[in-house]
């Protein structure tokens, strides 16, 4: 009875994480191909937001009536979590289509092609966490975490680019800014993707990984 | 147009000069399980007994309001108890099987009514202690005596004996209170399992199973129906301090 309704709400973070994922893809055509998808990304961000109360009281209401124990309580618990960070995840995709909108038609994005390495990269990763979180997959999971360091890299390398851009070109400061701001939150998405990772572990094995970047890494400090 | 299946309006119970059960206007809907809980002598068995007059048995009884079956007040001089009884089955605490064989305590309300041909009466015996969960187990001793077996298959044997009436309400006054964990769960997954065919009512000491297995849950205190609800709502928000209180072991 209580297996069968986990069953569910694990569907149900899967087809929100579908949904935070379409976002990004969208709001990236703008650049990609000057396609302007702000509009459906907006309608998608209110059905992220829909989706996140009703998993929510799915969530309250499996625990005051089902009791959950032991690892049920644990994936219960981390899916109520997951669900939060899904639901900010919309809001950074939403920021994300907000910068696009601005700059479509902006040829300026080919001067920083590491953008779109940083966008693939990201989605990946993002991706990669929930299919570890649906596989219940610790190795997977761990993966997530450690690439991490690679989008945070990726963040800096852009920002030093960019300044140098603005300085070379002080009159596009306006379309440099929204591109600074969408690698900001790509790194955001992959923050909150390595939360997925982390709470995953936590649900699979009952181990807190967070701020301990040794077992983050996978090495075992036990 | 009848919405409940079953409806108490205005109800109020005296055993002698004891108010038990205060105005209790209760609606039940059909083919889902209520719950109704509450701390000892709060009422809660005392109201699933006005449903099908189990209360008529105690002498000092009297009963104000009505009790409505679809639409029909139970209580009316007119009707049949037995009839009321044959479509209202009863489960108890404590499995009391007849003393006699397995196959018997199933067939014995529909012989003693003489109207069914014996391979009818065998059909429903079958589909009955299959519907109940209970056939693998007993399909080959049909002809023991019934007191042989565990308290859990017991329990089980009472629920297919009262679904060979095909009841269209089943009360169920604490029936687990008796059983161990793996057989509770047993019943608790049955219940689950017979919604689609029966309206359950079923009274319950453990908050934990109205939670797990009801739809609508009705909490009583002192003889009065404090809150009734979606069991999913009473849990998480209760409108009354004293559905709270009890829920989170405060009292009761």
């Amino acid at each position: 009875m209580l297996s069968d309704k986990i069953l569910e709400l694990k569907k149900q973070i899967t087809e929100m994480a579908e949904l935070v994922g379409r976002m990004v893809s969208y709001s990236f055509e703008g650049i990609e191909k000057g396609i302007n998808h702000y509009s459906e990304v907006m309608d998608l961000e209110q059905e992220v937001n829909r989706m996140e109360l009703e998993i929510e009281e799915n969530c309250i209401v499996l625990i005051a009536l089902q009791h959950p124990e032991a690892k049920d309580l644990r994936i219960i618990l981390m899916i109520y979590k997951i669900n939060n960070d899904l639901e900010r995840l919309g809001d950074q995709a939403f920021n994300i289509a907000e910068s696009v909108a601005q700059t479509v038609g902006s040829s300026l994005i080919n001067q920083i092609p590491d953008l779109m390495s940083m966008k693939n990269f990201t989605l990946e990763m993002f991706d990669n966490s929930i299919e570890a979180f649906v596989n219940e997959s610790v190795n997977e999971a761990r993966l997530v975490c450690n690439q991490d360091e690679i989008v945070d890299s990726y963040n800096r390398h852009i920002y030093h680019q960019i300044v140098d851009l603005i300085k070379d070109n002080p009159a596009n400061i306006h379309d440099y800014m929204h591109l600074l701001r969408i690698a900001k939150n790509l790194e955001r998405i992959a923050d909150l993707s390595t939360n997925i990772g982390e709470n995953t572990v936590y649900l699979a094995q009952g181990r807190v990984i967070k701020h301990h970047q040794d077992e983050a890494a996978g090495k075992d400090v036990s | 147009m009848v919405d409940n299946q079953l409806q108490t309006t205005n109800l109020n119970l005296w055993f002698g000069n004891n108010h038990v059960l205060h105005d209790v206007n209760l609606g039940i809907k059909g083919k889902k399980i209520t719950a109704i809980i509450g701390p000892s002598g709060c009422g809660k068995s005392t109201l699933l007994r006005t449903f099908n007059r189990m209360n008529d048995l105690i002498p000092e009884a009297k009963i104000t309001g009505e009790v409505l079956l679809d639409g029909e007040n139970v209580y009316n001089p007119k009707v049949d108890v037995t009839s009321i009884r044959t479509r209202i089955g009863m489960v108890f605490q404590k499995p009391n099987p007849f003393p006699k064989s397995i196959y018997n305590n199933v067939a014995y309300g529909l012989v003693i009514q003489k109207k069914y041909r014996k391979s009818e009466i065998q059909a429903r015996v079958e589909e009955s202690l299959k519907a109940a969960w209970i056939w693998e187990e007993v399909k080959d001793r049909l002809h023991e005596s019934a007191m042989s077996l565990s308290g859990g298959q017991q329990q089980r044997l009472c629920i297919a004996r009262a679904l060979a009436n095909n009841p269209e309400v089943l009360l169920l006054d604490e029936p687990t209170s008796a059983l161990d964990p793996q057989s509770t769960a047993k019943i608790e997954e049955l219940c689950l399992d017979l919604k689609n065919r029966v309206t359950i009512l079923i009274v319950t000491h453990n908050i934990a199973q109205a939670g797990r297995i009801s739809d609508y849950t009705a909490y009583m205190y002192l003889g009065e129906l404090v809150e009734f609800g979606e069991t999913n709502k009473v849990f998480t928000v209760p409108q009354d301090k004293r559905t709270e209180a009890y829920l989170t072991g405060v009292y009761g």
